[in-house]
């Protein structure tokens, strides 16, 4: 009997642990709960390791606390994408690694996973840890929160043609947190506009998206429609903007302050980057007391822009050719880049495509 | 001899016995066993267990000797191309049953692939091992593309997006690779589409909206600066899909579509409701109410954006159809129709296939600024049947 106890007790001293809560104050904007992912989108972390999960096909951010706080050393995973099949226990093709986010409390890299390709597909967040320890995130039992997007237009028929379903849907193309704000970008399948939507955390309801409207320089026109791609907080003069790339690939800057409901705001085009790309990350980080941005693209390669004239470059309003605006170079030996987000000033981290899939490295930043 | 030395002893015969039967499916040794559970359903599991009436269960004495369960019990994929180093076990948990311990896969196995499930000691010998392959699913293509819209074979110069419906759920992830835009001699035209990560799927993924890359469609009459437009007035080109395209399964299309167009001049005009001709149905009847637009319409935002009120601004409700390459609407009520006043009506976002918009035009010249025009949200037209 002595014996059967203490395996009872080595057996509950060894069972996976489960997500600790957080103490702090943003704790208790959370409450336990499970996280039921329909889909997964970009991921961001807040304050205190706050994990602020998107699901596009249920129009939800969630907020999760990781109470993963220790911080580590850089991670470095040859043939991620194998590893995280294996993990989950499937083949490398059914792995997409939709996004990725390095929790600035303990630096973990958290990566978005489609489990699969169809509409049935698993959504997982999975942990890689210093040592390159795969996990995958608990999402049962956590202490959360969720903001649902408002809804979409309601369909006022339900039939079309002999079938009935929704065929709407809308995607988050990225996600931040800033001065107690969570950004998101949006696209929908049906009407080609994007929106912006600025939603206070802790949460409450979330206000009707605002219309961002833009030059672009290379088209020589005012824009509603382009996607915004990526962006990223910045502060200009003690105020906080948004420096955001659009597709194809104009640089603009707005501040956060005029995020207001259903407002329309024009942006100050601050550089075209160049035609047919498609911006895919964007970091800020500091190099001996100068403000540097890393632009990571689709063709273009990885551009380093100096930030120094952003608050005083004349906003770029009538048609150009080729480039423009602000400066930057372009890093050559940074090749195939799909995820790239900041482990400190001096460190990236990036999911790097290669000949048999994709490594995550660890990359000292230009 | 102490129990240690018994328990030593009998692990290592356990070892002998597991080299002559490491393959078999589910293998049974005197002492320990290491079996499947539920194997190819949605929970499956496996469990190590000894059920000797004499003697300490090995099980629980590795147990006590590691600091998680998965150093003695683990279940990892086999893939085929072989790995170069040793690939992380599957995640889930570990559970104790009452002669050893049962390990539950978070995921449901995948089929087609090769499981292995290993008991090993504390010190990282395999002492058991069995594996299996999940059995393959049907690989027999039945997908098709069930349509593209505009079904028109004359599209405008400044066409914005095409809708491409499958009959069966696709997969994502690389769509892009599969659909090439071929000019009047066969040659792709170079990143006609813009490509977007996200993939603009619908829920069902059946659908698929692929929009032309907007710094590719002409405008005005200043050509573009480095890059011409992707498809110009007056040329011929084929939208292509390639069966090599998986569906959900992962199993390709049954065969490439093609989609041969010509190009005509472009549309900057938005679509307005006032040039819409209605044909009303008679009373009593479930006839479907027609509307004919004077132009092709954008398929999805047609098929959602339009409505008819009755007079309490009630929705009739009924099966809608979009004919004619898209310039003809109709609803068939599910009730037959009452006499009394009606309101056509539709949200100011319906667009027809250049991203015209009702009252205003895709393209807005920052110089020339159009005013939004009309106001009213969403756009209403009354009409009575009946007497």
């Amino acid at each position: 009997m002595k014996r059967l106890h203490l395996l009872l007790c080595a057996i509950a001293s060894i069972a996976l642990s489960t997500t600790n809560v957080t103490a702090d104050h943003h704790g208790k904007a959370l409450n336990p709960g499970d996280v039921n992912l329909q889909s997964i989108g970009p991921l961001a972390f807040g304050p205190d390791g706050i994990l602020l999960v998107s699901d596009p096909k249920a129009a939800t951010i969630y907020a999760v606390a990781t109470a993963d706080k220790k911080a580590g050393k850089g991670i470095n995973i040859k043939n991620v994408n194998q590893k995280i099949a294996a993990l989950l226990g499937t083949s490398p093709d059914q792995i997409i690694i939709v996004d990725m986010a390095v929790n600035p409390a303990s630096k973990n890299a958290y990566l978005a996973v489609s489990r699969g390709r169809g509409p049935d597909a698993r959504s997982v967040i999975v942990k890689a840890a210093a040592g390159g320890k795969l996990s995958t995130v608990s999402l049962k039992g956590v202490k959360m929160a969720k903001a649902k997007l408002p809804d979409p237009p309601a369909d006022r028929l339900v039939r079309r043609g002999r079938r009935s379903s929704n065929p709407r849907s809308s995607s988050i193309t990225d996600m931040s947190f800033t001065d107690g704000r969570v950004i998101v970008a949006g696209l929908a399948n049906e009407e080609f506009a994007s929106t912006l939507r600025a939603i206070p955390f802790p949460f409450k309801k979330v206000a009707k998206g605002t219309t961002v409207e833009i030059f672009h320089g290379a088209h020589g026109k005012l824009e509603t429609h382009s996607p915004i791609r990526t962006f990223v907080p910045f502060e200009i003069d003690k105020e906080t903007r948004l420096l955001a790339a659009y597709t194809c690939t104009p640089l603009v800057e707005f501040p956060v302050s005029d995020l207001k409901p259903a407002a329309k705001i024009t942006g100050r085009t601050i550089a075209e980057l160049g035609n047919r790309n498609r911006p895919i990350d964007m970091i800020v980080y500091n190099r001996g007391g100068e403000d540097y941005l890393l632009i990571a693209n689709s063709s273009r390669g990885i551009m380093k822009v100096t930030t120094d004239k952003i608050a005083s470059i004349k906003g770029i309003n009538k048609r150009i050719s080729g480039t423009a605006g602000v400066k930057y170079e372009t890093i050559k030996d940074w090749q195939g880049i799909d995820q790239l987000d900041k482990f400190n000033d001096k460190l990236a981290i990036v999911v790097r495509r290669t000949d048999s899939g994709s490594d995550l490295e660890t990359l000292p930043l230009p | 001899m102490s129990g240690r030395q018994q328990f030593e002893e009998r692990v290592a015969g356990l070892v002998l016995a597991a080299l002559f039967f490491a393959e078999s499916a589910a293998f049974s040794a005197p002492e320990i066993t290491l079996r499947w559970v539920d194997f190819a359903t949605k929970t499956p599991a496996v469990v190590i267990e000894s059920n000797d009436p004499d003697g300490p269960n090995p099980v629980h004495v590795y147990l006590k000797q590691v600091d998680h369960p998965s150093k003695i019990l683990s279940l990892r994929v086999q893939f085929d191309s072989g790995a170069d180093e040793e690939l992380p076990a599957l995640s889930g948990k570990w559970t104790r049953v009452p002669d050893g311990l049962k390990f539950t896969p978070e995921f449901p196995l995948t089929p087609g692939l090769k499981y292995e499930a290993a008991f090993r000691s504390p010190d990282g010998k395999t002492l058991l091992r069995t594996s299996r392959r999940m059995p393959k699913r049907d690989m027999k293509p039945r997908a098709v593309v069930s349509a593209v819209y505009p079904s028109s074979d004359v599209l405008p110069e400044n066409l914005l997006k095409f809708y491409l419906h499958f009959s069966h759920p696709m997969s994502r992830g690389d769509v892009y690779r599969h659909i090439t835009l071929l000019d009047a001699k066969e040659q792709p035209i170079e990143l006609p589409f813009l490509e977007i990560g996200e993939e603009l799927w619908d829920p069902e993924q059946r659908r698929l909206t692929l929009l032309i890359d907007p710094g590719r469609i002409k405008r005005g009459v200043r050509p573009l600066e480095d890059i011409g437009p992707a498809i110009e007035s007056g040329k011929r080109y084929t939208l292509q899909i390639s069966r090599k395209w998986n569906d959900a399964r992962g199993v390709p299309l049954k065969s490439d579509f093609l989609k041969p167009f010509r190009v005509g001049p472009p549309d900057r005009s938005p679509p307005n409701p006032v040039h819409w001709h209605l044909t009303r149905p008679e009373v009593g009847t479930r006839d479907p109410l027609k509307i004919r637009f004077p132009e092709s319409l954008d398929h999805a935002l047609a098929s959602r954006a339009i409505w008819i009120d009755d007079a309490n601004s009630k929705a009739v409700m009924g099966e809608i159809r979009l004919e004619n390459e898209e310039r003809l609407w109709s609803l068939k009520p599910d009730q037959p129709w009452m006499a009394g006043k009606y309101n056509l009506r539709a949200e100011l976002i319906l667009e027809d296939l250049a991203g015209n918009s009702i009252g205003r035009p895709f393209e807005v010249d920052v110089f020339n600024r159009v005013d939004d025009g009309i106001k009213e949200l969403p756009l209403g037209r009354s009409f009575k049947i009946g007497d």
